[in-house]
């Protein structure tokens, strides 16, 4: 009986146990958050509808509502990326949104669309990404 | 029974030796493996990098063939954006010269892969040599020896393999490990934890019953920064303790409670000696026994009095002034007055600090009263009028300006204020004739004084001299479990758990404790929480802490007086001095025009929509001349330079080119110019006749040297175009007060 038993707590340490995998890295969330309401939500509202504070409505075109289908749908991450860091004018569209690669980091971009990435889950169009290995 | 010589023990004996071989084998496994669990997850990290690394290997391969096809084939494949794994992203020029750009963009790309996929190899080949050992940081400096990177195998990584501890890289590394290399700080120094412990997660994060700092969890790492930083009001990534120092600030916790660094600060709350003379008895009553029924969002705290003990102090604070309870009814006011009054509330802008029926009191740093019952709660105009007149001669610490109005706008403000802000239950709930104060109620209201600390906020007369009835919390994170009192509360023994259940309900652990109830919402008490794990005992070396930056700018003379006067540093900042709410004005006068900005002082517009509108304070002509004049010679900058001597104004050519880069850049999105544009940023209509061309200069070439905070986005132009934006911002003027270039100095 000593035997099993000392084998018993032997074994519970046999394998280290992994943290539960996070779908987002919760950093990336908040700075995401912070840069995007001081950055973009005067323009694009703080839930990314379009709907800015500052007379967004009478720019011309308006700014998009990033959480419907329509507009995520054609968009991978990888053209999400580029559109902040390029800018509106150079992806085809109008000239209103500038090219933010020069005012932000490389990292604070992919935390920008990490965080946009997060407001279309929010309003429940889109499902959860596909979970880290 | 069987002879001695035939009996054998044999089988005990051959018992014993499988137990002691058992045991051994037990015990060495134990030693090497469970208290080792650094090996398994330094194993399964290099598992995981390796899988990875051979996983992006396979696609940069596969990218390389593809181009190399498209190369042999010399058909333009379709150029991707971005490379695997770029640092910086390619930005692509102008579509004109697609063909020629896209081979050498082919093979540019084809280089890059070359280069990735050998620091891959290179990588790979590196991890398929790593021992797998402890990992430690020795710092005798700070006392510490961390050996987290042990099982935090990556945490100093760039590149990131995994999000999942303990792979994960550290989130944030441009912020807070750049500026913290691990080398010379080490983990605990920010995380806690017990550094030197590596059998188990729970030692190792310091979970454990005598060890004395416990790992921080994800919110609250950021009360660290308080051992260094006297002032993280800059810092970026502590937004959760920045709000808790507000909260500390705006609830003054330092009035009951010491804490270093907190010491001389003004009463927070306005005397009481006189207010028998100032605000009727059953407003008072209300009051005391719940503020927030009077105010939702007051600031002072609910000390649980019952109705009776309510009555008591407010008769006490009666006493100094009067003899009975008395209560005036709502002052009748003209109603022409009242609409005059209005009005001049709204030009004042008396909303950006006092909040009235739920509107207003945007600027939360300056706590204003809130005016939702003014007419209920004051016994007379005059009262009102004098306050308005002079805010000190009531509340010396005040920090509400002087605006010089004329008797007629002071009697026309307060009876607005009576007229608007009447509260119906409280007309009927007050006395119609006056009560008398009794000796014992007075008496009964003082005891109740001294003993919840009512003076520590308010100056009363005859407790002028009295300390702080709460304990020192300079270093409260740093006492020992052993002696905070959980009393039968039923939570977590650390002291995390403790201040949040204090914060929640502060009279639980014992039934004699005074603290009030502050109705702090969860938010609130995390970050004061926060706050709170910062204060420890702990002392780093003089070459870790970094000292609060001394401000450069004392207030002195006549324009310190009229500064002082108008309270201009509330909102305004200057050289590190002063509020956050308005623009800094420390470059000010190297900015702006002389004219514009006396008619600015005469009468504010709304420059900055995201600022909203600055109050108009009735400086008459000499006080404007003197602070323009003190602007314009002092307020300078030598990154902004004058000009002294004539240049000759911009071309035409280079002002059309500037508007021609102004359109192209999209800067309508957000200036309008006459009708056109959005209304983010200030209206540029008539921008050159209020700032200067130097400035403008300046600014277009790099907005963020002077305003570090703003919303606008680099463009990096050149010298070139930046002149020329300058010049075509320069050229839209008021026709009235059109400002030639190189008149900057000598123009009035």
């Amino acid at each position: 009986m000593l035997l099993m038993l000392l084998t018993a707590t032997a074994c519970s340490h046999l394998q280290p146990q992994l943290e539960e995998p996070v779908a987002q890295n919760h950093f990336a969330l908040e700075e995401g958050r912070r840069l995007f309401q001081h950055y973009c939500s005067v323009c694009h509202g703080s839930e990314g509808r379009g709907d800015g504070h500052f007379f967004a409505s009478t720019l011309s075109p308006s700014p998009p509502d990033f959480t419907v289908p329509e507009w995520y749908s054609e968009r991978s991450d990888k053209d999400l990326i580029a559109a902040i860091t390029e800018g509106s004018a150079i992806r085809g569209q109008s000239d209103l949104c500038p090219d933010w690669g020069k005012t932000f980091a490389s990292v604070e971009v992919r935390y920008l669309a990490t965080y946009i990435r997060e407001l279309q889950q929010q309003a429940g169009t889109i499902p959860n990404q596909q979970e880290e290995p | 029974m069987k002879k001695e010589e035939e009996k054998t023990y044999s089988h005990w004996f051959a018992l014993a030796a499988v137990l002691l071989v058992s045991f051994g084998v037990w015990a060495i496994w134990w030693e090497a493996v469970s208290l080792r669990p650094w090996k398994g997850y330094q194993k399964d990290y290099y598992r995981v990098e390796r899988a990875k690394l051979l996983k992006d290997l396979e696609q940069l391969v596969a990218r390389q063939n593809e181009i190399g096809r498209s190369l042999a084939r010399s058909d333009p494949a379709p150029a991707q954006g971005l490379a695997l794994q770029a640092a910086e992203p390619v930005m692509p020029r102008s579509f004109q010269n697609t063909n020629r750009s896209e081979e050498t963009q082919l093979e540019r790309e084809l280089r890059e892969l070359n280069a990735q996929k050998e620091a891959l190899e290179r990588r790979l080949e590196k991890i398929s040599q790593s021992k797998i050992a402890i990992r430690q940081i020795y710092l005798p400096e700070l006392g510490r020896v961390d050996r987290c990177q042990s099982c935090h195998v990556a945490i100093d990584r760039t590149v990131a393999v995994s999000l999942r501890q303990p792979f994960a890289s550290h989130p944030g590394r441009f912020i807070f490990l750049d500026p913290h290399p691990p080398d010379r700080f080490g983990c605990t120094v920010c995380h806690r934890g017990q550094g030197r412990a590596t059998s188990s997660l729970k030692k190792a994060h310091g979970q454990v019953r005598y060890w004395l700092e416990p790992m921080l969890d994800r919110e609250h790492t950021s009360a660290s920064c308080l051992k260094c930083h006297a002032d993280p009001s800059s810092l970026r990534g502590t937004e959760n303790l920045q709000e808790g120092l507000g909260l500390f600030k705006r609830y003054a916790c330092y009035g009951c409670h010491k804490v270093t660094g907190y010491e001389n600060l003004p009463k927070v709350g306005p005397p009481l000696t006189e207010i028998g003379r100032k605000v009727n008895y059953s407003w008072v009553v209300k009051w005391i026994k719940d503020p927030r029924s009077v105010i939702p969002d007051a600031r002072m705290p609910n000390f649980g009095l019952s109705e009776e003990e309510a009555h008591a102090v407010a008769d006490f604070l009666f006493s100094f002034t009067r003899k009975e309870r008395v209560d005036y009814p709502a002052p009748e006011v003209a109603p022409e007055l009242a609409e005059q009054g209005r009005i001049l509330y709204n030009t004042s802008r008396c909303s950006i600090c006092h909040r009235a029926n739920n509107r207003g009191g945007e600027f939360k740093e300056v706590y204003a009263t809130d005016l939702s019952l003014e007419g209920s709660k004051i016994q007379q105009l005059n009262w009102l009028m004098e306050r308005i007149r002079e805010p000190s001669s009531y509340f010396p610490d005040t920090v509400m300006p002087r605006y010089r109005f004329t008797e007629p706008e002071l009697r026309a403000l307060a009876s607005y204020l009576a007229a608007e802000f009447v509260d119906y239950e409280l007309e009927e709930s007050k006395r119609t004739a006056p009560e008398l104060i009794t000796q014992n109620s007075a008496e009964r209201g003082r005891e109740l004084v001294r003993q919840y600390g009512c003076f520590n906020c308010h100056e009363i007369q005859g407790f002028e001299e009295k300390g702080k009835i709460g304990p020192d919390l300079s270093k409260v994170a740093s006492k020992p479990l052993e002696q905070l009192v959980f009393g039968q509360a039923q939570i977590n023994r650390s002291h995390e758990s403790w201040f949040k259940t204090k914060l929640k309900t502060p009279r639980v652990f014992s039934p004699e404790l005074r603290m009030p109830d502050y109705a702090l919402s969860d938010r609130e008490i995390e970050a004061l929480t926060t706050v709170l794990l910062g204060l420890t005992r702990e002392k780093p070396p003089p070459e870790y802490v970094v000292p609060p930056s001394a401000s450069g700018f004392a207030l002195a003379g006549q324009v310190g007086r009229l500064i002082a006067d108008v309270k201009c540093l509330t909102c305004h900042s200057i050289r590190g001095r002063g509020g956050k709410f308005a623009p800094d004005l420390s470059f000010e006068g190297s900015a702006v025009e002389e004219t514009w900005l006396k008619d600015f002082l005469r009468a504010p517009d709304m420059i900055r929509p995201l600022l909203g509108q600055m109050p108009k304070f009735n400086l008459n002509e000499q006080e404007i001349a003197l602070l323009a004049q003190f602007i314009r010679t002092t307020l300078v900058d030598e990154r902004i330079p004058e000009r002294d001597w004539p240049v000759e104004p911009s071309s035409k050519e280079e002002i059309q080119e500037g508007q021609k880069i102004y359109q192209r850049s999209g800067c309508h999105a957000c200036h309008q110019i006459r009708w056109a544009g959005g209304a983010v940023g200030p209206n540029l209509t008539t921008v050159g006749s209020r700032l200067t061309y130097s400035y403008l200069l300046q600014r277009t070439k790099d907005s963020r040297a002077f305003r570090p905070k703003i919303v606008e986005p680099r463009y990096d132009f050149s010298e070139v175009e930046a002149a020329a934006i300058a010049s075509y911002l320069k050229s839209l003027q008021e026709p009235e007060r059109v400002v030639q270039q190189g008149t900057e100095l000598n123009g009035h």
